[in-house]
């Protein structure tokens, strides 16, 4: 009988039961989606990585290894597996290509399109830029250690160490790693293996970045350390036998094995554990915002239904039916419409969102596969439950407790009231009359206001902070490369220099306006904290260093100048280690030694993070004379010749070219980019859903008012305005709030997003004020459009009616 | 020529079924007569109510009011109609209950260029001191006079009533009928007024009785009976 009453109510206000099962829908959509997208990706980074074995250390000797170092490798405590390897790079057509062996057990790819080779003449290549059937011609000077000079692509691939669209540096040709292949391991033609990589024993819980599993890389690196020098005492002895007295032990002073991580190695592996921590902020922050707009939302929908239901409330009592019969009636329709919304809400979310997200990541992962996660999908279903019944039950019992009598009786309409304003005669007069009625609808509908002013100033700020986000994060890279470094390519040098002269010969036609740099890398530390930097000290700080690095002061941007009586910092130095102009900061250099440095100046700065000393300066905090192992300069011919001629003189290691920086910088923040606009999507279609569902509330608890005006004679306008022009001015109030408060919410969210190698800008652009306020107005006028064709409908004869 | 006519009028509702709520209506009222119109509920009383106040079209017929063919109106002409012609006082008074009885006068005032003066129609009706008082605060018949006044400071050539008593108690339902009346005479207003009280026929001009939907009796009173000798 109560389930056939729930029914034919559903049937019966099927449009509010619908708006209810919608803005569950959305709010558990958004929520589960969005924190479901990081584990999700995570996840599908996890399976890769164990799919293809990707190494965990990769080890370089200055000597290369034989079997006996891997043997020994092999031996050391938590070593799972060791593979001796080689690649080298090489030129195709310019461009600088990796050539990787085909390893069975480590660094295995994933194979996009045909078939692993057959011979040693094939091979399998990088799927960006190769297709089947490509023959890949290595250039002359760099086929000494192949079998073959060119190569036949016979299946595509994806590399789990080239995962993002950066694939790093090379030393040779333009110093840019443009792609990769795989050949045949009996293909390459050196008696050394040119790399070992190991991967270490771990369990399903040393999940990449994890704690547990960095540690055991360090602890395993730390053991191979332990071995070094004896395998390489051997290596040695084995290349003086085999060089038959032609070469002396004493040559091998700087022999050495690097040890490198996933880090170092797997491109974007870095940057992708940044990326995943301002998504999982995103994920922290912004739902809490939605699912209170969603709390509200419900819970007027709910408020209203019981006021309208009053009636059936106070029959059911007095034919007998107990309270918990009643209650579970209307539980039933809520419940009903929690479950559909919170589960199709989940389901959609968590597949759809993560997708998105990934799409957004600049990563070249296998296809993004589900993930089910049981405890997530009962927090968000029960708890839409248990909140949604909370509400009916609450709501309902506070009727119940009403006399029967009372129940079947109407709720007697809202008492005008005379308002505050009213007792300011001065303006009250002035007041034209709609003005007026406006004003007292406004505070007669005084939940109804609140709910519209919140609703809209809460989409506002959800709109804004996607905004805001896009703008504060967009710019980094423009500015750092483009306004506060004017240089146009920065070159490291191979070895350190004492001036300019030694340099001339191979800068010519290439670069001018050649500056000298010392460039150290050093940590700033307190007692809780250590931050890397880099140490900039330049030969002059004349006008070509003002014109190349444009410092300003980081509160007023006035220029400032480099002193000889202190350094100048950036703002996350002065903020991590709290230290002020006149303070002093600890720096630890490599060699672990500490050195106090005075502060002058905070200089502006959005990516890495520098101190700035003069020449002067250096010499007195080190005791030692400054050599320069770095140049900037600008370019006088095309960046492709300047680098590939620049890399042929031994003195130079590599180059950088600012444009190239701008590019990485741009691409690491490609994907939150597209995840800000998915956010304004959503919060545009709560914003919606938010007046909507008020909108209808108004016209619903006011059809006799309406119907009124009509008989009296007001025209379609006219009845329109008197009923929309208190929400239009409450959404516009709404929307000044959201307005005032975003920029304060949005500064803390970016500070939760910063990592150590950013600092964003806590400004949101005037046009994202405007666009955030214009969005939520049109949503206002298109609610207007639906109100007056709303309002065209309803029936004079309303207004004859009894009231009942 | 009268000043309102009915021509064989006749209205069907089509919806599910058809339903025939007025058929072959035909009466005439003259300018500043105090018409009753009489049924039971059901009649169709109602519906000749609304056709007449522009809230509803014939499907049948002709309606005249000032030589105006209104039956032919569309929304937008019936709308200017209801505004400026129509002053209309419901069963259930639908004062809007945020506005003052001042304002709720105002409201209709500001409809229309030859209104009265809002203040001076709600003293005509003995209200004056009441003026900044909200609906909520007043009794059924000061809110009915409320309504009262705010139909006629429209200045509206035909005043309709729906059940302007059926809400109110004996006492105060004949005070009403008796400002109406007294309007009526004074302004020279023409006033219809459904019921279905065959008592309050009595003091009209014109009482037109109605029965399954069309006109069953219409009979002059040459002589209506005074407010005063009314009871019910």
């Amino acid at each position: 009988m109560l389930l056939k009453n729930s029914l034919k109510k559903i049937k019966k206000s099927f449009g509010r039961y619908l708006s209810l099962l919608t803005i569950i829908f959305i709010g558990v959509f958004f929520y589960s989606g969005i924190v479901e997208s990081v584990p999700n990706i995570k996840n599908v980074q996890s399976n890769y990585y164990d799919d293809t074995n990707l190494m965990d250390i990769k080890l370089i000797s200055t000597l290369g290894f034989n079997d006996a170092d891997i043997d020994s490798i092999l031996k050391v405590d938590g070593v799972l597996n060791v593979v001796g390897s080689y690649s080298k790079d090489v030129l195709v057509n310019n461009d600088v290509v990796r050539v990787h062996a085909i390893e069975e057990n480590i660094n295995k790819s994933y194979l996009i399109d045909g078939r692993m080779p057959d011979n040693n003449y094939e091979c399998l290549a990088d799927a960006d830029f190769y297709d089947i059937g490509d023959i890949i011609e290595i250039d002359s000077r760099y086929t000494d250690n192949f079998e073959s000079s060119s190569y036949k692509v016979v299946g595509t691939i994806y590399s789990p160490i080239y995962t993002s669209d950066d694939y790093g540096s090379s030393d040779i040709g333009n110093g840019k790693l443009h792609s990769y292949i795989y050949i045949p391991k009996d293909s390459f033609k050196i008696d050394y293996y040119t790399e070992a990589f190991v991967n270490i024993k771990k369990d399903s819980d040393d999940l990449p970045y994890s704690d547990s599993y960095n540690k055991k890389v360090d602890n395993v690196i730390d053991k191979i350390e332990g071995i070094k020098q004896s395998c390489l005492d051997e290596r040695i002895m084995e290349i003086v036998h085999n060089s038959y007295g032609m070469v002396s032990k004493e040559s091998f002073s700087e022999a050495d094995w690097f040890f490198l991580t996933r880090d170092d190695v797997v491109s974007s592996y870095a940057i992708l554990e940044d990326q995943y921590g301002q998504v999982t902020v995103i994920a922290n922050v912004i739902p809490i915002f939605f699912i209170l707009i969603v709390i509200l939302m419900t819970t007027n929908t709910m408020a209203r239904m019981i006021i309208e239901e009053r009636g059936e409330m106070g029959t059911f009592i007095s034919l007998g039916y107990s309270k918990f019969k009643i209650v579970s009636n209307y539980l039933m329709y809520v419940l009903s419409a929690t479950l559909i919304g919170s589960i199709l809400g989940f389901f959609t979310g968590t597949i759809f969102l993560p997708r998105l997200v990934y799409n957004c990541f600049p990563i070249n992962f296998p296809p993004i596969t589900y993930n089910f996660r049981m405890h997530l999908f009962l927090i968000c279903v029960v708890v839409s439950c248990l909140v949604m019944s909370g509400v009916t039950i609450v709501l309902c019992l506070k009727e119940l407790q009403q006399k029967p009598a009372y129940l079947l009786r109407p709720v007697a309409p809202k008492k005008g009231k005379t308002i505050f304003l009213e007792s300011f005669n001065f303006i009250w007069k002035r007041l034209s009359f709609s003005s007026k009625i406006t004003f007292r609808n406004i505070f007669r509908y005084k939940q109804r206001a609140l709910m519209t002013l919140v609703g809209t100033a809460g989409c506002t700020f959800l709109i804004m902070i996607g905004f805001g986000l896009r703008d504060s994060i967009n710019t980094v890279g423009t500015v750092q490369y483009s306004e506060l470094f004017r240089y146009d390519n920065l070159i490291v040098l191979n070895n350190n220099v004492k001036s300019i002269t030694d340099l001339k010969d191979c800068f010519d036609g290439l670069v001018t306006d050649e500056l000298l740099l010392n460039q150290s890398s050093v940590k700033a530390v307190d007692d809780d904290n250590s931050l890397d930097v880099y140490m900039l000290t330049p030969e002059t700080t004349g006008s070509l260093f003002k014109d190349y690095f444009q410092l300003r002061d980081s509160d007023n941007l006035n220029e400032i100048s480099l002193m000889d009586d202190g350094v100048i910092i950036t703002p996350k130095l002065q903020e991590r280690f709290n230290v002020n102009v006149g303070d002093y900061l600890t720096v630890e250099s490599l060699d672990k030694k500490k050195y106090k440095l005075k502060v002058s100046a905070v200089a502006e700065n959005y990516v890495s993070n520098y101190i700035y000393m003069s020449k002067d300066l250096y010499g007195r905090t080190f005791g030692e004379d400054i050599s320069y192992n770095v140049v900037v300069s600008k370019n006088i011919t095309n960046k492709d010749k300047i680098a590939t001629e620049l890399l042929k003189d031994s003195q130079i290691l590599t180059v950088n070219f600012s444009d190239d920086l701008l590019e990485t910088a741009d691409n690491m923040v490609k994907g939150l980019n597209e995840i800000v606009i998915l956010l304004v999507i959503i919060s545009s279609l709560l914003s919606f859903t938010v007046l909507y569902n008020l909108t209808s509330i108004n016209i619903s608890e006011r059809t006799r008012e309406i119907a009124t005006l009509k008989v009296l004679g007001f025209r379609e306008l006219e009845s329109n305005a008197y009923i929309y022009r208190e929400t239009l001015i409450t959404v516009i109030i709404g929307i000044g709030v959201g307005l005032l408060i975003t920029p304060p919410l949005h500064s803390v969210v970016m500070s939760l997003l910063e990592v150590d190698v950013m600092t964003f800008f806590k400004k949101i652009n005037l046009q994202s004020y405007f666009l955030g306020g214009i969005l939520n107005f049109v949503f206002a006028l298109i609610m207007q459009v639906i109100t007056f064709f709303k309002l065209k409908k309803i029936n004079m004869i309303e207004s004859l009616k009894s009231v009942e | 020529m009268a000043f309102i006519e009915f021509k064989n009028v006749g209205k069907e509702y089509i919806g599910e079924i058809k339903v025939r709520a007025v058929s072959d209506c035909s009466f005439e009222i003259e300018k500043g007569e105090f018409v009753v119109i009489l049924g039971q509920s059901g009649a169709g009383k109602t519906t000749i109510l609304n056709m007449l106040g522009g809230m509803d079209c014939p499907t049948e017929g002709e309606i005249i009011v000032d030589n105006v063919a209104i039956n032919e109106f569309n929304n937008k002409k019936l709308t200017e109609y209801r505004r400026h012609d129509i002053g209309f006082v419901f069963q259930f008074y639908n004062l809007i209950p945020n506005l003052t009885a001042l304002e709720n006068v105002e409201l209709a005032c500001q409809l229309c260029k030859d209104a009265f003066e809002p203040e001076k129609i709600l003293s005509l009706v003995n209200l004056h001191d009441r003026m900044k008082n909200f609906p909520s605060q007043l009794s059924g018949g000061e809110q009915q006079r409320v309504a009262i006044a705010r139909a006629i400071a429209k200045n509206p050539k035909i005043l309709l009533c729906d059940e302007p008593t059926g809400a109110l108690d004996s006492d105060t339902g004949q005070k009403i009928i008796d400002l109406l009346l007294k309007n009526c005479k004074k302004m020279h207003m023409t006033t219809v007024l459904i019921t279905h009280n065959s008592v309050i026929a009595d003091v009209a001009d014109k009482v037109i009785t109605i029965k399954n939907g069309t006109v069953e009796n219409i009979k002059i009173n040459t002589n209506p009976k005074k407010v005063e000798e009314i009871e019910w």
